[in-house]
């Protein structure tokens, strides 16, 4: 067991609806993903990235297989369980940044400490040391409306990080923005989110975000066809796109690739 | 989470006056409409209250309410002095006579007639506002209400400006004139007619159908006598009834509560105001949390419990609730403020106003509840989703 990886997934299986609108969304997902690196989910649209990564964050039950987050079997967790499992150890950043919109930028940061069990007072506290981080510490009393999409989106990573989660999942997070604002994101991400006791999940469209990736999955139609392991350079943030992930494979290929990891 | 919970509410502005108007709305009404219920109400029994001398009313006992009743003669008076118990009893004549007013004006008044010698029933000194119930004794006087004197009994002058009646102004009777002798508050003023104090003997003397029958006997208890037996002595020696003074007004208020239309028309109001408050707040508070489906789905997945979900609604509601009774009931005061004065009654109680909050904070919890049950259902998955 110790040499288990925070996060495993074995012959993961999810559905949705049944009979003839039934869709396999996941379809025997094998994964183990590594704390302290950035890990890239990628795949065509419908393929199965949200699907997968709301599994691994507890906040979607899959049908079949095992999840494994730092050695605790997911589907043996109760619903309040797993509730305080996020509230300690997961991080969310969403593609709308989903900021309260009536919270000013400080309080929406603070949410999720207070969420677990902090004082309001010290919650807000973190909260400023945590947007300085992100360099939005000027700007700790306005509301999100007032922001721009790649300053909201450090909000959310702000607040995705300041309980030291063990787990961070981004769902699209730089899909909302321009090309600059979301290479802005990502350096960011790059520089704060990575930490040697967390696994860092990113699902990205985005073939200019590659680069910024220790391993990149690639998923197609409920399945991870392909692993590739790149290392990252810093130098080549700023050049043209980077290697994408090439041609999907075949069916048997898929498998070989699935098994063999 | 309290303050976050408040911050969340208030920032949405519209929503949030959307919510506190329909509660206030429910709370203006439902106090409003029962204050005046309570006024209406207290009025009924007004001259019991008016003469706190009197221990034991005995009328009729078929009467159904104070307006309506038999008539008593002067031989069941004597039995009723003769009871163990009685200190004193005396007549009243309660009587409409119709008068003529200077400006020929046609007037009913009710007119109480008193008894000649002790002068029980007649206003209390304190509640004169000028002249003396003493000038009663004068042939052919009368005291009349002060609110009257300026409304309905206000003469109209050569120059079609209407004025108050004074005393010393006359009223003209069955062909006789009384003089205004005095002016007096009296809680009855706002019932359908004026109220006039007079003797009882000048009343039969103006009341051509009038023998010399009276239809209340008003007594007072000796020391140490008991009020229950005694009114039970009294009705064995007499077959009239008499009731001490609590439960006479009791008897009249029960009267109008159960079968006249009036509690209905007010509960229907009553009602209303609470079905529409509870529908407005209701359905904006159910839009505000739709609104917040979102947020409410990042809460959930960032690990917030439902029971504290719960919490934060519950906050939400309840600060409605408070917020919105405040201005209802600080309405329905200036109300009652701007109505001091004129024919309409309005009596805000402790309990009323504790009524009044209860049905708010209903509605606000209700609103509450409601909107839970989709917040407990949602998917915390959502978040994910565009
Ligand atoms: N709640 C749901 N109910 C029914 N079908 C669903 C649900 N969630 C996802 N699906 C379906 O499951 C499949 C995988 O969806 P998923 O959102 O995981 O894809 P994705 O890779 O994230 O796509 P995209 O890049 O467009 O976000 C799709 O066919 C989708 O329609
Ligand atoms: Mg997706």
């Amino acid at each position: 067991m110790a040499d288990e990886p925070p996060i495993r997934l074995r012959g993961v299986v999810k559905s949705f609806g049944s009979g003839s609108s039934e869709v396999h969304a996941l379809r025997g997902i094998n994964l183990d993903i590594s704390a302290g690196e950035l890990f890239m989910l990628v795949g065509p649209s419908g393929c199965g990235k949200t699907t997968l990564i709301s599994v691994v964050a507890g906040i979607l039950r899959h049908d079949q297989g095992e999840v494994r987050l730092f050695g605790e079997d997911l589907s043996r967790m109760s619903d309040r369980c797993k509730s305080d499992f996020r509230a300690r150890h997961v991080g969310f950043v969403f593609q709308q940044f989903n900021l309260v919109p009536t919270l000013n930028v400080q309080e929406n940061v603070a949410i999720t400490l207070q969420i677990g069990g902090q004082s309001r007072r010290r919650a807000m506290d973190r909260a400023a040391e945590t947007l300085d981080q992100v360099g939005l510490g000027d700007r700790l009393g306005a509301m999100p409306s007032a922001l721009s999409g790649g300053q909201q989106q450090r909000v959310a990573i702000a607040r995705s990080i300041i309980h030291d989660p063990s787990i961070l999942v981004c769902d699209e997070p730089t899909s909302a923005l321009d090309h600059e604002k979301g290479r802005q994101v990502m350096e960011l991400l790059r520089a704060i989110a990575i930490r040697p006791g967390r696994a860092l999940i990113i699902v990205t469209h985005d073939n200019r975000t590659y680069k910024f990736s220790d391993r990149i999955a690639t998923m197609e139609d409920g399945y991870i066809v392909r692993f590739v392991r790149r290392r990252f350079d810093p130098e080549s943030v700023d050049d043209a796109p980077a290697q994408p992930a090439g041609p999907p494979a075949g069916m048997a290929a898929i498998t070989a690739l699935a098994a063999a990891h | 989470m309290i303050r976050t919970a408040l911050t969340m509410l208030v920032g949405d502005r519209a929503k949030f006056l959307g919510i506190v108007f329909g509660l206030a709305f429910a709370s203006l009404l439902i106090t409003q409409q029962a204050a005046i219920f309570r006024g209406v109400m207290v009025l009924v029994y007004g001259h019991v209250t008016d003469t706190p001398q009197v221990d034991v009313w005995v009328s009729d006992p078929g009467m159904p309410d104070f307006d309506t009743n038999d008539m008593i003669n002067e031989r069941e008076l004597d039995v009723v002095r003769g009871v163990e118990g009685v200190r004193w009893a005396v007549p009243l004549n309660r009587r409409v006579l119709y008068t003529r007013k200077p400006d020929n004006e046609i007037s009913p008044i009710m007119v109480m007639g008193i008894d000649d010698g002790s002068l029980i029933g007649a206003p209390l000194p304190e509640a004169m506002v000028c002249g003396s119930v003493d000038d009663l004794r004068r042939p052919n006087t009368v005291i009349i209400d002060e609110h009257s004197a300026a409304t309905k009994l206000a003469v109209e002058g050569p120059d079609g400006v209407l004025k108050p009646m004074q005393v010393g102004d006359r009223l003209r009777a069955n062909g006789t004139d009384i003089e205004v002798v005095g002016i007096c508050r009296s809680t009855l003023a706002l019932m359908l007619y004026p109220t006039a104090y007079m003797l009882r003997s000048q009343c039969s003397q103006l009341d051509a159908s009038s023998d010399q029958s009276f239809n209340f006997i008003l007594v007072g208890l000796a020391g140490g006598a008991d009020p229950a037996a005694t009114c039970a002595r009294i009705d064995a020696a007499t077959g009239l009834s008499a009731r001490t003074s609590a439960d006479f007004c009791r008897h009249v208020y029960d009267f109008f509560l159960y079968k006249t239309g009036i509690p209905a028309n007010f509960g229907i109001a009553v009602l209303l105001g609470f079905v529409v408050g509870a529908a407005i707040a209701g359905q904006t508070f159910s839009q505000f949390v739709s609104d917040n489906r979102r947020t409410f789905a990042s809460l959930k997945a960032m690990g917030m419990r439902n029971g504290r979900l719960a919490g934060i609604l519950l906050v939400q509601a309840v600060a409605s609730a408070l917020v919105g009774y405040g201005l209802g009931v600080g309405a329905a005061t200036l109300f009652g403020v701007a109505l001091a004065g004129t024919d309409l009654s309005f009596r805000l109680e402790p309990e009323l106003m504790a009524f009044s909050f209860v049905s708010v904070l209903v509605i606000s919890i209700g609103a509450a509840l409601v909107s839970l049950r989709s917040v407990v259902r949602l998917d915390p998955a959502l978040v994910f989703r565009s």
